[in-house]
């Protein structure tokens, strides 16, 4: 009993209850004078290039959005829509495996290394954290 | 090989019959353990071995330096990635014994604590690694390459051990791992360091069983231990 009890626990077979798909955070933002603040954008709607389904389609306003990436690309064309204006946004990136868990395995990460986009509705997009994994931390600032 | 062993036995043999005390005497000579608890894990966790050796000397009649070598594998199998991992370890230290023997001398049953510096050099691998993808479409065949890792740590160290033939001993040990450095992994934690434990946490509970001969090379009169209170 005394060895069932200090003996370390093996890992690996336990339920993974975790997502492993890691996303790219963005926000919306404008400017009030010199100051930077959130804005919304409506009828808004957001897919990815090649694929056949909307990753959003809003009424609503949408302050900041989360999209995946294309694991087996070294770029992912998202496409924004807002209104009758389109814009699309080009990442590029590299695929970087990491360890999640032992029980859920792996996620991969996108550390990504440049962008480019158009600019009908999008004035401008900064890239603030290069890294977009499983944590919630915003990786573009797409200012209106 | 037949005769080798042959020979060996006698050898230890001789030795043991040389080694005749008298009552202030103790005997001594390198002793050296092979640790049983590994086996556990071929319920507990068995895609991963550990083969851990010891070697101890009384160097007075309370004080063991201790010299554990070892060696680990791992190979772990999942739908969605292979991970290998194997390396060596090493751990330095000593065991003061805590008991009281009173007068008698040849006496060998110890509880004891003791300390030890460990190291580890290891290496880590994941290959066909499956991350699935709804909206993309999933992703397969992703590796992280394999790369080396080291690890130091320090163990506090408790345990007792009992003489049960002349010579032959049997004892179980715990250790609290605690980890202070570690370089060069890449993408994942170690599933299992080497001689320390699990690769996630700062401080792990290890657990040893060894059953131990010691080589009779020595006799000597213990000159702190006679006569103790």
């Amino acid at each position: 009993m005394f060895l069932l009890a200090v003996y370390p626990s093996c890992e690996g077979d336990g339920v993974c209850t975790q997502s492993v798909m890691s996303v790219v955070n963005a926000g919306f933002y404008g400017w009030d004078g010199s100051t930077e603040i959130g804005v919304s954008v409506n009828h808004f709607t957001l897919s990815g290039e090649g694929t056949d389904s909307l990753l959003y389609d809003s009424e609503n306003s949408v302050t900041a959005i989360s999209f995946p990436m294309d694991m087996n690309a070294l770029s992912s064309t998202m496409i924004l829509q807002a209104d009758t204006l389109t814009d699309t946004l080009i990442i590029n990136y590299a695929v970087v495996p990491v360890l999640v868990s032992y029980e859920c395995g792996f996620t991969n990460t996108f550390e990504m290394s440049g962008l480019s986009y158009t600019r009908h509705f999008i004035d401008s997009v900064a890239l603030i954290k290069k890294v977009a994994n499983l944590d919630n931390e915003e990786n573009l600032k797409i200012y209106l | 090989m037949k005769r080798t062993l042959r020979y060996t036995f006698n050898l230890l043999a001789i030795l043991a019959v040389m080694v005749q005390l008298n009552a202030q005497e103790r005997v001594r000579g390198p002793r050296i353990s092979y640790d049983l608890a590994s086996l556990t894990l071929l319920y507990f966790d068995p895609g991963r071995m550990v083969y851990t050796m010891s070697v101890d000397y009384e160097l007075k009649q309370d004080i063991y330096p201790v010299i554990d070598l070892g060696y680990q594998h791992v190979r772990i199998d999942r739908d969605k990635y292979n991970y290998t991992s194997s390396g060596m370890f090493t751990r330095a230290g000593a065991d003061v014994n805590l008991l009281n023997y009173d007068k008698q001398v040849d006496v060998y049953e110890m509880m004891y604590i003791g300390g030890r510096y460990g190291f580890s050099h290891f290496n880590q691998q994941a290959e066909n690694i499956a991350v699935p993808g709804e909206y993309w479409g999933d992703f397969s065949g992703g590796q992280i390459e394999k790369h080396p890792l080291n690890t130091h740590w320090i163990s506090l160290v408790g345990g007792m051990r009992a003489e049960v033939f002349r010579n032959f001993f049997m004892g179980w040990s715990v250790f609290m791992n605690i980890r202070f450095y570690q370089s060069g992994a890449k993408g994942m934690d170690p599933y299992n360091i080497p001689g320390f434990g699990k690769g996630s946490n700062r401080v792990t509970v290890t657990f040893n069983y060894a059953l131990s001969f010691r080589i009779p090379t020595q006799r000597y009169t213990p000159k702190t231990k006679a006569g103790k209170k």
